[in-house]
């Protein structure tokens, strides 16, 4: 009971609020903004690398860093913009080693858990659809994973922030540390190459 | 009407961020703009198909494995800890004996290079000074050369001295001190 109560106390509280205390010495405080950010977190590194072992494994990488560094955050930026700009940095590092290891030898590549190779599409809930409809929308995923993780890296950071995650334009902005002006224009260039690259299966049905 | 003007703010208004005005006039272009309304559309789909994309979520073990990972990290030692364990390990001994190898090395060379001695005219002096020339007032090196004194087709070493100093030069409005070496 007292669990629940406090599980609910940590709900109403602000990310500000919540990372303060934690500063402060209070642990339960941390596991709240693991709770509150640990999905979000995971899923938007899993669709940077498209690798879902190596994206929890970030994930944890990113909140182990918050509790670290949790001295070190400043209150002019959001909690999330902090956080996000963590993850944002594990992935672009993991997509770096990941492309180093392109240029190796075929032996040398890892092909374990945490490929370099994400052949992995996502879990699709298919309930309620009909088989045929259910691999419509697998087909649809897929080209669209395709066509995000073909995109030039600062245009798949800012699509992603954006239309995924659905950060507004300013901290997008924070979290890649450029204007505004900066992801307007990137995320222009985005859609336009999205649009290009996905342009036989667009308002046909396909995808 | 020229559609390329509007380009620079179609993603504006697809992400609502248009001013009022300019929101009108845009969506007055739309309306004869066929390109710019099938961009817009285009612009959609993708945007749905890509909110369309199942939220991924962590794993039931996920804070289970993230406590872990934090005592790990607790338990690591850092600093002067870190550096002395790691000193007991067999490539930290190494790596301690190849950068003191390299610090004994470095201080070797730049000890013999400041004690080596500056290239000098073997017993000759490189410099005749004036007979009215004030006397030198301060030394800055070891080594000395002969100042010959010239008159009268002969000449004769007056004095030996350093083969740096500062000589009193008041050959200018101000008076300053300069170098002289070989």
């Amino acid at each position: 009971m007292e669990s629940t109560a406090l599980t609910l106390n940590w709900m109403v509280l602000t990310d500000d609020e919540l990372i303060h205390s934690f500063v402060e010495g209070n642990q339960e405080a941390f596991r709240g903004l693991v709770s509150k950010y640990k999905d979000p977190i995971t899923h938007y590194i899993h669709v940077m690398i498209r690798d879902y072992e190596c994206a929890v494994d970030l994930a944890q990488e990113t909140f182990l860093r918050v509790y670290k560094h949790a001295d070190a955050y400043k209150t002019t930026y959001q909690f999330s913009t902090w956080i996000y700009r963590i993850a944002t940095n594990l992935a672009i590092d993991e997509i770096r080693r990941r492309r180093r290891q392109m240029t190796q030898p075929l032996e040398n590549r890892r092909h374990s858990s945490g490929t370099a190779f994400p052949t992995e599409s996502y879990i699709i809930d298919t309930r309620g659809l009909r088989p045929d409809e259910a691999l419509i929308q697998k087909e649809k995923l897929r080209y669209l994973s395709n066509a995000i993780e073909s995109l030039p890296r600062k245009y798949r950071h800012v699509f992603v922030l954006k239309e995924i995650q659905d950060l507004p334009y300013e901290e997008i902005a924070d979290v890649l540390s450029c204007s505004s002006g900066t992801v307007k224009s990137r995320l222009h260039r985005a859609r336009g190459l999205l649009r290009k690259k996905l342009a036989h299966y667009l308002n046909r049905g396909k995808v | 009407m020229d559609c390329h003007r509007f380009k620079v703010i179609i993603g504006e208004y697809y992400d609502q961020r248009l001013p009022e005005k300019q929101r009108l006039i845009f969506e007055s272009h739309l309306l004869s703009c066929g390109e710019c309304r099938k961009t817009l559309q285009d612009w959609a789909e993708i945007s749905a198909l890509a909110k369309s994309i199942p939220m991924t979520k962590a794993p039931e073990h996920f804070e289970a494995a993230l406590q872990r990972r934090i005592m790990e990290a607790r338990r690591k030692p850092v600093g002067w800890t870190a550096l002395v364990q790691w000193l007991t390990v067999p490539q930290g001994r190494m790596a301690a004996w190849v950068v003191a190898l390299m610090v004994l090395i470095g201080s070797l060379f730049f000890l013999q290079r400041d004690n080596k001695p500056e290239p000098r005219l073997a017993g000759q002096a490189s410099h005749t000074i004036d007979n009215h020339a004030p006397e030198p007032v301060a030394l800055e090196a070891p080594d000395y050369v002969n100042v010959l004194l010239k008159g009268n087709g002969n000449e004769q070493v007056i004095m030996r001295l350093p083969s740096t100093i500062r000589v009193y030069m008041p050959d200018n409005d101000d008076s300053y001190y300069r170098n002289v070496s070989h």
